[in-house]
Protein backbone atom coordinates (compact mmCIF):
# COMPACT_ATOMS: atom_id res chain seq x y z
CA UNK A 1 0.00 0.00 0.00
CA UNK A 2 1.35 3.37 -0.98
CA UNK A 3 0.03 6.01 1.35
CA UNK A 4 2.59 8.72 0.50
CA UNK A 5 0.66 10.34 -2.38
CA UNK A 6 -2.03 12.90 -1.62
CA UNK A 7 -4.51 13.74 -4.39
CA UNK A 8 -6.52 16.90 -4.82
CA UNK A 9 -9.60 16.40 -6.89
CA UNK A 10 -11.54 19.28 -8.49
CA UNK A 11 -14.32 21.14 -6.74
CA UNK A 12 -17.69 19.34 -6.84
CA UNK A 13 -19.26 21.93 -9.12
CA UNK A 14 -16.43 22.19 -11.65
CA UNK A 15 -17.75 19.97 -14.43
CA UNK A 16 -14.97 20.90 -16.87
CA UNK A 17 -12.23 19.96 -14.42
CA UNK A 18 -13.93 16.65 -13.67
CA UNK A 19 -14.29 15.94 -17.38
CA UNK A 20 -10.56 16.55 -17.81
CA UNK A 21 -9.80 14.28 -14.87
CA UNK A 22 -11.90 11.45 -16.33
CA UNK A 23 -10.32 11.89 -19.76
CA UNK A 24 -6.97 11.19 -18.20
CA UNK A 25 -7.92 8.66 -15.56
CA UNK A 26 -11.12 6.99 -16.72
CA UNK A 27 -11.39 3.35 -15.67
CA UNK A 28 -10.18 0.98 -18.35
CA UNK A 29 -12.23 -1.79 -19.91
CA UNK A 30 -10.10 -4.85 -19.28
CA UNK A 31 -10.67 -7.87 -21.55
CA UNK A 32 -13.43 -10.16 -20.33
CA UNK A 33 -14.65 -13.43 -21.74
CA UNK A 34 -18.37 -13.81 -21.67
CA UNK A 35 -20.02 -17.21 -21.36
CA UNK A 36 -21.60 -17.66 -24.78
CA UNK A 37 -22.57 -21.30 -24.14
CA UNK A 38 -24.60 -20.35 -21.07
CA UNK A 39 -26.26 -17.52 -22.97
CA UNK A 40 -27.02 -19.78 -25.92
CA UNK A 41 -28.78 -22.22 -23.59
CA UNK A 42 -30.87 -19.39 -22.17
CA UNK A 43 -31.74 -18.08 -25.62
CA UNK A 44 -32.92 -21.51 -26.73
CA UNK A 45 -35.08 -21.73 -23.61
CA UNK A 46 -36.54 -18.29 -24.34
CA UNK A 47 -37.22 -19.38 -27.91
CA UNK A 48 -38.98 -22.53 -26.70
CA UNK A 49 -41.19 -20.46 -24.38
CA UNK A 50 -42.04 -18.14 -27.26
CA UNK A 51 -43.13 -21.10 -29.33
CA UNK A 52 -45.25 -22.44 -26.49
CA UNK A 53 -47.02 -19.12 -26.40
CA UNK A 54 -47.55 -19.43 -30.18
CA UNK A 55 -48.98 -22.92 -29.88
CA UNK A 56 -51.15 -22.28 -26.87
CA UNK A 57 -53.97 -24.77 -26.37
CA UNK A 58 -57.28 -23.89 -27.98
CA UNK A 59 -59.61 -22.25 -25.50
CA UNK A 60 -63.19 -23.20 -26.04
CA UNK A 61 -65.88 -20.62 -25.76
CA UNK A 62 -68.02 -21.19 -22.68
CA UNK A 63 -71.39 -22.73 -23.45
CA UNK A 64 -74.19 -20.24 -23.62
CA UNK A 65 -75.96 -21.96 -20.73
CA UNK A 66 -73.23 -20.67 -18.42
CA UNK A 67 -74.01 -17.09 -19.20
CA UNK A 68 -77.78 -17.41 -18.99
CA UNK A 69 -79.59 -16.79 -15.74
CA UNK A 70 -81.01 -19.86 -13.93
CA UNK A 71 -84.56 -18.49 -14.15
CA UNK A 72 -84.32 -18.50 -17.92
CA UNK A 73 -83.57 -22.23 -18.01
CA UNK A 74 -86.31 -23.09 -15.50
CA UNK A 75 -88.83 -21.29 -17.66
CA UNK A 76 -87.50 -22.81 -20.89
CA UNK A 77 -87.52 -26.32 -19.39
CA UNK A 78 -91.12 -25.82 -18.27
CA UNK A 79 -92.23 -24.64 -21.72
CA UNK A 80 -90.42 -27.50 -23.48
CA UNK A 81 -91.87 -30.06 -21.11
CA UNK A 82 -95.36 -28.77 -21.72
CA UNK A 83 -94.90 -28.73 -25.52
CA UNK A 84 -93.28 -32.18 -25.48
CA UNK A 85 -96.05 -33.70 -23.41
CA UNK A 86 -98.62 -32.16 -25.72
CA UNK A 87 -96.87 -33.70 -28.75
CA UNK A 88 -96.59 -37.10 -27.09
CA UNK A 89 -100.24 -37.05 -26.19
CA UNK A 90 -101.16 -35.89 -29.69
CA UNK A 91 -98.96 -38.30 -31.73
CA UNK A 92 -98.87 -41.26 -29.38
CA UNK A 93 -95.18 -40.73 -28.54
CA UNK A 94 -93.92 -42.02 -31.93
CA UNK A 95 -91.67 -39.15 -32.98
CA UNK A 96 -90.11 -38.21 -29.65
CA UNK A 97 -87.03 -40.43 -30.14
CA UNK A 98 -85.98 -38.85 -33.46
CA UNK A 99 -83.72 -36.04 -32.10
CA UNK A 100 -82.01 -38.45 -29.70
CA UNK A 101 -81.30 -40.84 -32.56
CA UNK A 102 -79.89 -38.00 -34.69
CA UNK A 103 -77.52 -36.95 -31.91
CA UNK A 104 -76.38 -40.55 -31.44
CA UNK A 105 -75.68 -40.87 -35.17
CA UNK A 106 -73.69 -37.63 -35.12
CA UNK A 107 -71.65 -38.87 -32.15
CA UNK A 108 -70.88 -42.14 -33.86
CA UNK A 109 -69.77 -40.23 -36.95
CA UNK A 110 -67.45 -38.04 -34.86
CA UNK A 111 -65.86 -41.09 -33.27
CA UNK A 112 -65.27 -42.58 -36.70
CA UNK A 113 -63.71 -39.33 -37.94
CA UNK A 114 -61.42 -39.07 -34.93
CA UNK A 115 -60.36 -42.68 -35.35
CA UNK A 116 -59.70 -42.10 -39.06
CA UNK A 117 -57.48 -39.12 -38.34
CA UNK A 118 -55.58 -41.06 -35.70
CA UNK A 119 -55.10 -44.00 -38.04
CA UNK A 120 -53.83 -41.80 -40.83
CA UNK A 121 -51.36 -40.20 -38.44
CA UNK A 122 -50.18 -43.57 -37.15
CA UNK A 123 -49.85 -44.90 -40.69
CA UNK A 124 -47.69 -41.90 -41.65
CA UNK A 125 -45.63 -42.41 -38.50
CA UNK A 126 -45.06 -46.08 -39.38
CA UNK A 127 -44.12 -45.12 -42.93
CA UNK A 128 -41.60 -42.47 -41.84
CA UNK A 129 -39.96 -44.68 -39.22
CA UNK A 130 -38.69 -43.54 -35.87
CA UNK A 131 -38.36 -39.78 -35.65
CA UNK A 132 -36.60 -38.13 -32.73
CA UNK A 133 -38.12 -34.85 -31.66
CA UNK A 134 -35.37 -32.35 -30.76
CA UNK A 135 -35.43 -30.92 -27.25
CA UNK A 136 -36.24 -27.42 -28.45
CA UNK A 137 -39.39 -28.66 -30.19
CA UNK A 138 -40.49 -31.04 -27.45
CA UNK A 139 -42.58 -28.53 -25.52
CA UNK A 140 -44.34 -27.27 -28.64
CA UNK A 141 -45.19 -30.78 -29.81
CA UNK A 142 -46.55 -31.65 -26.36
CA UNK A 143 -48.72 -28.54 -26.45
CA UNK A 144 -49.96 -29.52 -29.89
CA UNK A 145 -50.85 -33.00 -28.63
CA UNK A 146 -52.65 -31.52 -25.63
CA UNK A 147 -54.62 -29.27 -27.98
CA UNK A 148 -55.57 -32.30 -30.09
CA UNK A 149 -56.88 -34.14 -27.04
CA UNK A 150 -58.82 -31.06 -25.88
CA UNK A 151 -60.48 -30.66 -29.27
CA UNK A 152 -61.39 -34.37 -29.38
CA UNK A 153 -63.08 -34.12 -25.98
CA UNK A 154 -64.89 -30.94 -27.00
CA UNK A 155 -66.03 -32.55 -30.25
CA UNK A 156 -67.60 -35.43 -28.34
CA UNK A 157 -69.63 -32.90 -26.38
CA UNK A 158 -70.56 -30.90 -29.47
CA UNK A 159 -70.43 -33.37 -32.38
CA UNK A 160 -72.06 -30.90 -34.77
CA UNK A 161 -69.55 -28.09 -34.17
CA UNK A 162 -67.97 -27.58 -37.58
CA UNK A 163 -65.24 -25.25 -36.30
CA UNK A 164 -64.06 -28.01 -33.93
CA UNK A 165 -63.88 -30.51 -36.80
CA UNK A 166 -61.86 -28.05 -38.85
CA UNK A 167 -59.55 -27.41 -35.87
CA UNK A 168 -59.00 -31.11 -35.39
CA UNK A 169 -58.07 -31.60 -39.01
CA UNK A 170 -55.74 -28.59 -38.97
CA UNK A 171 -53.98 -29.78 -35.82
CA UNK A 172 -53.49 -33.26 -37.26
CA UNK A 173 -52.12 -31.78 -40.47
CA UNK A 174 -49.68 -29.60 -38.52
CA UNK A 175 -48.57 -32.57 -36.44
CA UNK A 176 -47.92 -34.56 -39.60
CA UNK A 177 -46.11 -31.61 -41.15
CA UNK A 178 -43.71 -31.50 -38.20
CA UNK A 179 -43.20 -35.25 -38.35
CA UNK A 180 -42.40 -35.14 -42.06
CA UNK A 181 -40.13 -32.13 -41.60
CA UNK A 182 -38.12 -33.91 -38.93
CA UNK A 183 -38.00 -37.16 -40.90
CA UNK A 184 -36.66 -35.42 -44.01
CA UNK A 185 -34.38 -33.07 -42.04
CA UNK A 186 -36.17 -29.93 -43.07
CA UNK A 187 -35.78 -26.89 -40.85
CA UNK A 188 -39.18 -27.09 -39.20
CA UNK A 189 -38.19 -24.25 -36.84
CA UNK A 190 -38.59 -21.76 -39.65
CA UNK A 191 -42.25 -22.65 -40.06
CA UNK A 192 -44.86 -21.11 -37.89
CA UNK A 193 -46.31 -23.71 -35.56
CA UNK A 194 -49.62 -22.08 -34.91
CA UNK B 1 -37.72 -16.89 -31.86
CA UNK B 2 -36.56 -19.06 -34.72
CA UNK B 3 -40.13 -20.05 -35.36
CA UNK B 4 -41.40 -16.52 -35.57
CA UNK B 5 -40.54 -16.03 -39.21
CA UNK B 6 -43.86 -15.29 -40.77
CA UNK B 7 -42.93 -16.16 -44.32
CA UNK B 8 -41.87 -19.52 -45.68
CA UNK B 9 -39.68 -17.87 -48.28
CA UNK B 10 -36.03 -17.60 -47.24
CA UNK B 11 -35.02 -13.93 -47.09
CA UNK B 12 -31.99 -12.97 -49.15
CA UNK B 13 -30.01 -11.98 -46.07
CA UNK B 14 -30.33 -15.59 -44.81
CA UNK B 15 -28.52 -16.88 -47.85
CA UNK B 16 -25.39 -14.89 -47.08
CA UNK B 17 -22.73 -16.39 -44.87
CA UNK B 18 -22.50 -14.92 -41.38
CA UNK B 19 -18.72 -14.86 -41.73
CA UNK B 20 -18.99 -12.67 -44.81
CA UNK B 21 -20.85 -9.99 -42.88
CA UNK B 22 -18.96 -7.31 -41.11
CA UNK B 23 -21.58 -4.67 -40.39
CA UNK B 24 -23.60 -4.61 -37.19
CA UNK B 25 -26.73 -3.71 -39.13
CA UNK B 26 -26.47 -6.85 -41.30
CA UNK B 27 -25.80 -9.02 -38.29
CA UNK B 28 -28.73 -7.47 -36.45
CA UNK B 29 -31.03 -8.14 -39.40
CA UNK B 30 -29.88 -11.73 -39.53
CA UNK B 31 -30.24 -12.15 -35.78
CA UNK B 32 -33.75 -10.75 -36.01
CA UNK B 33 -34.54 -13.65 -38.33
CA UNK B 34 -33.44 -16.07 -35.64
CA UNK B 35 -29.83 -16.67 -36.66
CA UNK B 36 -27.88 -17.53 -33.52
CA UNK B 37 -24.51 -17.43 -35.27
CA UNK B 38 -25.08 -13.77 -36.15
CA UNK B 39 -26.15 -13.02 -32.61
CA UNK B 40 -23.02 -14.74 -31.30
CA UNK B 41 -20.93 -12.36 -33.39
CA UNK B 42 -22.80 -9.41 -31.93
CA UNK B 43 -22.33 -10.83 -28.44
CA UNK B 44 -18.60 -11.33 -28.85
CA UNK B 45 -18.12 -7.87 -30.32
CA UNK B 46 -20.08 -5.99 -27.65
CA UNK B 47 -19.91 -8.08 -24.49
CA UNK B 48 -16.88 -6.30 -23.08
CA UNK B 49 -18.42 -2.83 -23.24
CA UNK B 50 -21.76 -4.03 -21.94
CA UNK B 51 -20.11 -5.83 -19.05
CA UNK B 52 -17.97 -2.88 -18.01
CA UNK B 53 -20.70 -0.27 -18.00
CA UNK B 54 -22.85 -2.56 -15.87
CA UNK B 55 -19.91 -3.40 -13.63
CA UNK B 56 -19.34 0.30 -12.89
CA UNK B 57 -22.98 0.90 -12.08
CA UNK B 58 -23.20 -2.10 -9.73
CA UNK B 59 -20.02 -1.12 -7.92
CA UNK B 60 -17.52 -3.55 -9.37
CA UNK B 61 -19.35 -6.70 -8.30
CA UNK B 62 -18.27 -8.86 -11.21
CA UNK B 63 -20.59 -11.81 -10.57
CA UNK B 64 -23.63 -9.52 -10.61
CA UNK B 65 -22.31 -7.66 -13.64
CA UNK B 66 -21.93 -10.95 -15.54
CA UNK B 67 -25.46 -11.95 -14.62
CA UNK B 68 -26.87 -8.60 -15.72
CA UNK B 69 -24.81 -8.61 -18.91
CA UNK B 70 -26.35 -11.99 -19.77
CA UNK B 71 -29.78 -10.56 -18.97
CA UNK B 72 -29.06 -7.64 -21.30
CA UNK B 73 -28.26 -9.97 -24.19
CA UNK B 74 -31.36 -12.08 -23.53
CA UNK B 75 -33.44 -8.90 -23.73
CA UNK B 76 -31.56 -7.88 -26.85
CA UNK B 77 -32.30 -11.25 -28.49
CA UNK B 78 -35.97 -10.89 -27.66
CA UNK B 79 -36.28 -7.38 -29.02
CA UNK B 80 -33.70 -7.27 -31.80
CA UNK B 81 -36.48 -7.53 -34.37
CA UNK B 82 -37.53 -4.07 -33.18
CA UNK B 83 -34.03 -2.65 -33.66
CA UNK B 84 -33.91 0.02 -36.33
CA UNK B 85 -30.60 0.93 -37.90
CA UNK B 86 -31.25 4.62 -37.18
CA UNK B 87 -28.92 4.30 -34.17
CA UNK B 88 -25.75 2.24 -33.91
CA UNK B 89 -26.21 -1.25 -32.53
CA UNK B 90 -23.54 -0.49 -29.92
CA UNK B 91 -25.55 2.52 -28.69
CA UNK B 92 -28.74 0.46 -28.57
CA UNK B 93 -27.05 -2.32 -26.60
CA UNK B 94 -25.31 0.15 -24.33
CA UNK B 95 -28.57 1.83 -23.44
CA UNK B 96 -30.16 -1.54 -22.80
CA UNK B 97 -27.25 -2.51 -20.54
CA UNK B 98 -27.56 0.68 -18.51
CA UNK B 99 -31.32 0.22 -18.16
CA UNK B 100 -30.85 -3.38 -17.02
CA UNK B 101 -28.33 -2.28 -14.40
CA UNK B 102 -30.59 0.55 -13.23
CA UNK B 103 -33.57 -1.78 -12.95
CA UNK B 104 -31.45 -4.02 -10.76
CA UNK B 105 -30.38 -1.02 -8.72
CA UNK B 106 -33.99 0.02 -8.16
CA UNK B 107 -35.07 -3.51 -7.22
CA UNK B 108 -32.31 -3.77 -4.62
CA UNK B 109 -32.75 -0.32 -3.21
CA UNK B 110 -34.68 -1.38 -0.13
CA UNK B 111 -32.52 -4.45 0.46
CA UNK B 112 -28.84 -5.18 0.72
CA UNK B 113 -27.74 -2.07 -1.18
CA UNK B 114 -29.47 0.51 0.96
CA UNK B 115 -27.93 3.92 0.98
CA UNK B 116 -25.01 4.26 3.33
CA UNK B 117 -24.29 7.48 5.10
CA UNK B 118 -21.08 9.36 4.53
CA UNK B 119 -19.44 8.38 7.83
CA UNK B 120 -20.13 4.75 7.21
CA UNK B 121 -18.66 5.10 3.74
CA UNK B 122 -15.50 6.68 5.08
CA UNK B 123 -15.18 3.85 7.55
CA UNK B 124 -15.65 1.24 4.84
CA UNK B 125 -13.12 2.69 2.44
CA UNK B 126 -10.64 4.35 4.78
CA UNK B 127 -7.72 2.02 4.25
CA UNK B 128 -7.72 1.59 0.47
CA UNK B 129 -4.99 3.17 -1.61
CA UNK B 130 -2.91 1.56 -4.34
CA UNK B 131 -0.86 4.58 -5.41
CA UNK B 132 -2.31 4.42 -8.93
CA UNK B 133 -4.84 7.23 -9.28
CA UNK B 134 -6.84 5.38 -11.93
CA UNK B 135 -7.23 2.31 -9.73
CA UNK B 136 -7.90 4.39 -6.63
CA UNK B 137 -10.63 6.29 -8.45
CA UNK B 138 -12.18 3.05 -9.61
CA UNK B 139 -12.08 1.62 -6.09
CA UNK B 140 -13.57 4.80 -4.67
CA UNK B 141 -16.36 4.81 -7.26
CA UNK B 142 -17.19 1.21 -6.36
CA UNK B 143 -17.61 2.19 -2.73
CA UNK B 144 -20.03 5.05 -3.38
CA UNK B 145 -23.69 4.70 -2.37
CA UNK B 146 -25.54 3.00 -5.27
CA UNK B 147 -27.60 5.93 -6.56
CA UNK B 148 -24.81 8.46 -6.21
CA UNK B 149 -22.51 6.03 -8.01
CA UNK B 150 -25.03 5.52 -10.82
CA UNK B 151 -25.39 9.27 -11.33
CA UNK B 152 -21.63 9.81 -11.32
CA UNK B 153 -20.99 6.97 -13.77
CA UNK B 154 -23.74 8.12 -16.13
CA UNK B 155 -22.90 11.83 -16.02
CA UNK B 156 -19.10 11.82 -15.79
CA UNK B 157 -18.15 8.61 -17.58
CA UNK B 158 -21.04 7.96 -19.97
CA UNK B 159 -21.87 11.54 -20.86
CA UNK B 160 -25.58 11.48 -20.03
CA UNK B 161 -27.42 14.68 -19.18
CA UNK B 162 -29.17 15.24 -15.84
CA UNK B 163 -32.51 15.11 -17.66
CA UNK B 164 -31.73 11.66 -19.06
CA UNK B 165 -30.48 10.45 -15.71
CA UNK B 166 -33.52 11.82 -13.91
CA UNK B 167 -35.81 10.01 -16.33
CA UNK B 168 -33.92 6.73 -16.12
CA UNK B 169 -33.64 6.73 -12.35
CA UNK B 170 -37.03 8.22 -11.64
CA UNK B 171 -35.71 11.31 -9.90
CA UNK B 172 -35.90 15.04 -10.39
CA UNK B 173 -33.16 16.85 -12.29
CA UNK B 174 -32.26 18.67 -9.06
CA UNK B 175 -31.86 15.35 -7.26
CA UNK B 176 -29.57 14.09 -9.98
CA UNK B 177 -27.39 17.21 -9.59
CA UNK B 178 -27.37 16.81 -5.82
CA UNK B 179 -26.38 13.15 -6.09
CA UNK B 180 -23.55 14.05 -8.47
CA UNK B 181 -22.32 16.72 -6.09
CA UNK B 182 -22.43 14.28 -3.23
CA UNK B 183 -20.64 11.56 -5.21
CA UNK B 184 -17.81 13.90 -6.22
CA UNK B 185 -17.52 15.18 -2.67
CA UNK B 186 -17.23 11.64 -1.35
CA UNK B 187 -14.62 10.77 -3.98
CA UNK B 188 -12.61 13.82 -3.07
CA UNK B 189 -12.80 13.13 0.64
CA UNK B 190 -11.88 9.53 0.08
CA UNK B 191 -8.81 10.22 -2.07
CA UNK B 192 -7.57 13.22 -0.11
CA UNK B 193 -7.85 11.26 3.09
CA UNK B 194 -5.67 8.37 1.88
Amino acid sequence: MNRSRSVRLPSESDDAAWAALWREHAPEDSPVAGDWDALRTRLLAVESNDRNADAAPIRLRPLRSRVRNPWFWSMAAGVLLAVGMGLVLHQGGMSSTVPVRAHANMSAMTDVEIAELRWSYMAAQAELGEVTIPAELQASVETLDASLRAVEVALRHQPDATFLRASLRRLHERRLQILRGLAFHEDVRLRPLA
Amino acid sequence: MLSLTSSHAVPAVMLQSVDAMTGDADLARLAALGNLAAFERIYRAHYRRVFHVICRIVGGIEARAEELAQETFVRAWQSIKDFRAEAALSTWLHRMAVNTALMDLRSRRSGEDREVDDECLAERTGSMCTGDLRLDLQAAINQLPPRARAVLVLFDLEGWTHEEIGEALGMAVGSSKAQLHRARQLLRQRLEMS
